[in-house]
């Protein structure tokens, strides 16, 4: 039997992180969970997830800088990363958009409020 | 008490007003108009908690101190309404996470409470967090009590929102 995958999710607020979780160990995932980029980074380091659902408004360390940072290490590169975005913030593309004078390597996208099972779809696509 | 509770993260609120709401039975339940009336207005309203009891019933619920204002000329308009509420200035919530549905943990958390001396206005539990509304003054001086007893991850964010998002 494979192991189960294990997805970090990411967000200040501590209910998106407690209904993506439950979520995921539903579908059969195995979970970490961290409130901000600082601690995302330990998670990370500690656990290395196969994928992140990583929010992009966040105290100390935002999505973005987590994203560059793993992105432009060869150590993690090839963690995805899924960003969760407010409505207004959605990207059209995933590669290198400029928004707000910020860019993303981030993998794949999803705006708030999260369609849960989409968000599941997109997990599973970007881990396939 | 050993430091034996384990918990992710503490978040303190900014200053904020708590609105309570008192219902008789015989009274038509004037609770709905103030929703309305928040939510016409786009205050958002940090914390709610609606209780009832044999047939009464009351609403407790948190604005932030800034939009109280903009809450009063709202709800001025409606005669009935404005009689009903009660205003406690300077409050805040301290919200412990993940209370992981434990029963024991937020017992525990809220004999921390009772011990540190803060008075409790209203307590609410969300999908991960317990949340509790204590006085504005002694909110900081409530959570270090807390962390005195509850285990934080080393690395743990902030206690104080540095992100304010305001619905205009």
């Amino acid at each position: 039997m494979s192991e189960k995958q294990l997805i970090l999710v990411v967000d200040d607020d501590p209910d998106l992180v407690e209904s993506v979780s439950m979520k995921l160990s539903s579908e059969d995932f195995r979970v970490a969970k961290a409130y901000d980029g600082i601690e995302a980074m330990d998670r990370i380091k500690e656990e290395r997830p196969a994928l992140i659902i990583l929010d992009v408004m966040m105290p100390r360390k935002n999505g973005y800088e987590l994203c560059d940072e793993l992105k432009s290490s060869d150590e993690y590169k090839d963690i995805v990363v899924v960003l969760l975005t407010a409505v207004a913030d959605a990207v059209t593309s995933t590669s290198y958009t400029h928004m707000d004078g910020k860019t993303t390597l981030a993998d794949d996208f999803i705006p708030k409020p999260i369609d849960l099972d989409k968000l599941m779809g997109i997990v599973r696509e970007n881990l396939e | 008490m050993g430091n034996t509770l384990q918990a992710n993260g503490i978040k303190l609120s900014l200053e904020m007003t708590l609105v309570t709401i008192r219902v008789f039975s015989s009274g038509l339940d004037p609770t709905a108009r103030f929703l309305k009336l928040m939510g016409e207005s786009r205050i958002n309203l940090p914390f709610l908690c609606d209780a009832a009891r044999d047939t009464r019933t009351s609403g407790t619920y948190c604005i932030l101190s800034e939009d109280i204002p903009r809450a009063k000329r709202a709800i001025a308009g409606d005669e009935t309404l404005a009689t009903r509420l009660k205003y406690l200035p300077s409050v805040g919530s301290i919200s412990v996470f993940p209370h992981n549905f434990n029963m024991a943990f937020i017992g525990a958390i809220l004999r921390l409470m009772g011990q540190s001396g803060a008075p409790l206005y209203g307590l609410a539990t969300s999908i991960s967090a317990m949340t509790m509304i204590t006085d504005f003054s002694r909110l900081k001086q409530t959570a270090e009590y807390l962390t005195r007893h509850v285990s934080l991850p080393g690395n743990h964010s902030p206690f104080n929102p540095d992100i304010h998002i305001k619905s205009m």
